[in-house]
């Protein structure tokens, strides 16, 4: 620990620019969330702190206090009126601009950081029954009870740790202060404890405010991820400020609203979805775009450790991805997450669909978007729940963009369709029975597709599967790209994004009556 | 000035706050390439060469003359055991301080660095001669240990002089509001003296005929 005798003072007005070269992204987080709060008391003046004013620019925060208060005062009545707790003991945060009414999105941020932020008893003393809070889910009827653990105080609240804070507000502050765990989750103790200057520590506190919390159920078993904190790369404050209300807000169509709107796959998956959040505030926005990427954190139980919740992934995400629209459109028919009720009552998140949660990672980690989809086809329960959910991955191939990705599915559904084509007529020939017919052909091709090894011999059964659907004549996709598909089915390299894209065009084949029963492929 | 071409297959450098979960920065940081550039010469006071100015360029090929993917070398998360020195008592260190852990690790480094004394604040030798003379009669130099970028598990493969790069390269550029921050001055015990400075990685490749624009530069310089 750094020397504590000296004293020093914190200058007056204390201003925190967004281009600090020494500012890491938590602190550019940090002071998003700094900014939102500031920005939460002007919308309700009465959480506003006595003696403090503060002012908020897109590049800069700058807060300025009566002379009558020392050093310590202003700490206290910032931080009071920073971080509180509603009646129901759950954590609030002005900054977030969740409403009273909003209880399922508090309890889901609270929940998270009570498991991350401040997953230590000490760090948030509470009771130790846990209460029980009717949540209702927007859409549904029905309401879901669920358990939380009610807080009486948390560390954030009086700077635990920090050592800003002490018995006496008149003492001058330390010139150095820590940085424990619950100011930045992985900032553990080692050898000696990391530290910072008062002023920066103080603005690491918001990291909490700026930083989005979910509740991980991710279909790879062998993560064991629970939490993802999703820290944003802020470069415009206000307007960071406000998509951060806008987020919060009551009835807007935000993929990360509600309790459920916080239940994510994968730690990618929380971070593209906080984002996209972000980026449908600033459709109604004059100011650009507020963040310019994220840092996603997953933090679950290591085998090495059982006492405490560590960082087990750590992914970088930017901002534009090329085919982002695939994500979006997962996202908005397969990502609503949902709550399961046990026999007891209660409430709890469940696993959600895993498909935002796959392209997510492969956005994430810069693969074709479509990587990995042969294992969600390799077992037959898998492939058939697919097929089930043909208006979303319709909408899916509506929103890719890549040429190559396009003509291969188009030539595909075309194929497909006339296949159907003969089998209707052979049904109506034979008086057999149509569905299963397609049953049985749709398996027979998923199982030639699963079982070709080679690049040669997967275009081999294409242009084979093509040429019988037509009957030797060429297919009009075929005709109109015929050196694209050439060239790509034949590349070695292609190979897996080529079996890949061919099982997501076995199920995302929509017919006529398909669109009919679905209403549409928007449905 | 000078230019030298280091490579080195993989290298961890761990971001100041990572103490579960070694996070790595995406770039060798300039305080990490100093670091190197003083065990090179022998130097052990890290303040020797205040005032040197470094600017850095990273490959944009594979060996094989392939183009790389992505400027940023790829990133490995690997489990390792890792010291975490927290306990004190020896007995419980040996037990408890030792454990596993992910490790992000950086895989193929390829960059040039070019050095420039010309605002050294001490004295003579410069930290560009000794360089030029560890390069050309490493026999003349007192230095101990595998020569390592941060980390000594991270040993370089390759280190030597330049005189017309080849080849493509991407800037590292000094930018007020750029993505990356990387740390020029590093405490190694506290964290409160880590200096970072934000940088932009140009995402096309040029192949540097001429010395680097003075807006490309680094100081490597010392908190007050």
């Amino acid at each position: 620990m750094g020397q504590r005798t000296t004293g020093y003072q914190l200058p007056n007005p204390l201003v925190y620019e967004l281009g600090n070269p020494n500012f890491t992204v938590y602190h550019r987080a940090a002071l998003g969330g700094l900014a939102a709060t500031i920005e939460a008391w002007k919308k309700n003046p009465r959480l506003k702190p006595e003696g403090i004013a503060a002012e908020v620019d897109a590049g800069k925060v700058e807060i300025w206090w009566d002379k009558e208060l020392s050093d310590r005062q202003f700490i206290r009545r910032l931080l009071e009126a920073s971080f509180r707790l509603t009646p129901d003991r759950l954590i609030d945060l002005p900054g977030h601009g969740i409403e009273t009414d909003r209880d399922g999105l508090r309890l889901a941020i609270h929940t998270g950081l009570c498991g991350t932020f401040l997953q230590h008893n000490k760090m948030r003393p509470g009771e130790k029954t846990p209460r029980t809070l009717k949540v209702q889910v927007e859409g549904e009827e029905q309401e879901y009870l669920l358990t939380y653990k009610a807080v009486n105080s948390y560390a954030h609240q009086k700077a635990q740790g920090t050592g800003l804070l002490g018995d006496d507000d008149q003492a001058p502050l330390p010139p150095v202060a820590l940085i424990p765990q619950s100011v930045v989750p992985g900032a553990m103790t080692g050898a000696s404890e990391l530290e910072g200057p008062p002023e920066e520590v103080l603005l690491l506190l918001y990291l909490m405010v700026g930083s989005a919390v979910f509740l991980l159920r991710s279909y790879r078993h062998e993560s064991r991820a629970q939490y993802c904190l999703v820290i944003p790369d802020v470069k415009n404050l206000k307007s960071f400020a406000r998509n951060l209300r806008q987020i919060a807000a009551r009835g807007a169509n935000f993929l990360t609203n509600g309790y459920p709107g916080r239940i994510a796959g994968g730690a990618e998956e929380a971070a593209l979805r906080f984002l996209l959040a972000l980026e449908a505030g600033n459709l109604t926005e004059e100011f650009g775009r507020s963040v310019s990427g994220c840092l996603a954190v997953a933090m679950g139980k290591v085998a090495w450790d059982r006492n405490q919740i560590n960082r087990s992934l750590v992914v970088r995400l930017g901002a534009e991805y090329p085919e982002i629209e695939v994500f979006r459109a997962a996202l908005q028919h397969f990502g609503k997450g949902r709550l399961l009720t046990s026999a007891r009552g209660e409430a709890f998140p469940a696993s959600p669909n895993p498909l935002p949660e796959l392209i997510a990672a492969n956005l994430a980690a810069e693969r074709h978007w479509c990587a990995d989809f042969i294992q969600r086809c390799q077992e037959k329960k898998d492939f058939e729940q697919l097929t089930f959910q043909k208006g979303g991955l319709a909408a899916m191939t509506k929103a890719i963009k890549d040429e190559d990705d396009q003509a291969i599915i188009a030539i595909f559904h075309e194929a497909w369709r006339m296949t159907m084509g003969a089998l209707s007529e052979r049904a109506q020939r034979e008086g057999s029975d149509f569905t299963a017919l397609v049953e049985r052909e749709r398996e027979r091709t998923r199982n030639a597709i699963l079982r070709a090894k080679t690049a040669e011999a997967l275009a081999g059964w294409f242009l084979r599967f093509c040429a019988d659907a037509t009957k030797g004549a060429a297919l009009a996709g075929m005709k109109r790209n015929a050196a694209r598909v050439r060239e790509f089915i034949f590349n070695p390299r292609n190979f897996e994004r080529f079996q890949n894209l061919l099982l997501f065009a076995l199920v995302s084949y929509m017919g006529r009556e398909d669109n009919l029963s679905e209403g549409g492929i928007d449905a | 000035m000078l230019t030298l071409h280091v490579e080195v297959p993989y290298g961890s450098f761990r971001k100041s706050y990572a103490r579960s979960l070694a996070e790595t920065y995406p770039l060798p940081p300039p305080a990490t390439v100093y670091g190197m550039l003083l065990s090179l010469v022998g130097e052990g006071f890290r303040r020797r060469h205040a005032g040197v100015r470094l600017s850095l360029a990273f490959s944009g090929s594979y060996r094989d003359g392939s183009r790389r993917h992505s400027p940023f070398p790829r990133v490995a998360q690997t489990l390792r055991k890792l010291s975490r020195y927290k306990y004190g008592e020896a007995s419980k260190q040996s037990k408890q301080g030792n454990r596993p852990d992910y490790i992000e690790t950086l895989c193929d480094i390829a960059f040039l660095c070019w050095v420039d004394s010309a605002q050294e604040t001490n004295p003579e030798p410069r930290l560009e001669m000794r360089l030029r003379e560890a390069l050309e009669t490493p026999e003349t130099i007192t230095r101990y240990g595998v020569l390592s970028l941060g980390l000594s598990d991270d040993a370089v493969n390759d280190i030597c002089l330049v005189q017309e790069p080849t080849g493509d390269w991407h800037r590292l550029k000094p930018s007020q509001e750029g993505s990356l921050e990387l740390p020029v001055w590093v405490d190694h015990v506290g964290s409160r003296h880590t200096r970072w400075q934000r940088y932009e990685l140009e995402r096309e490749p040029v192949t540097p005929t001429e010395p680097p624009l003075e807006a490309y530069w680094t100081v490597i310089r010392p908190p007050a």
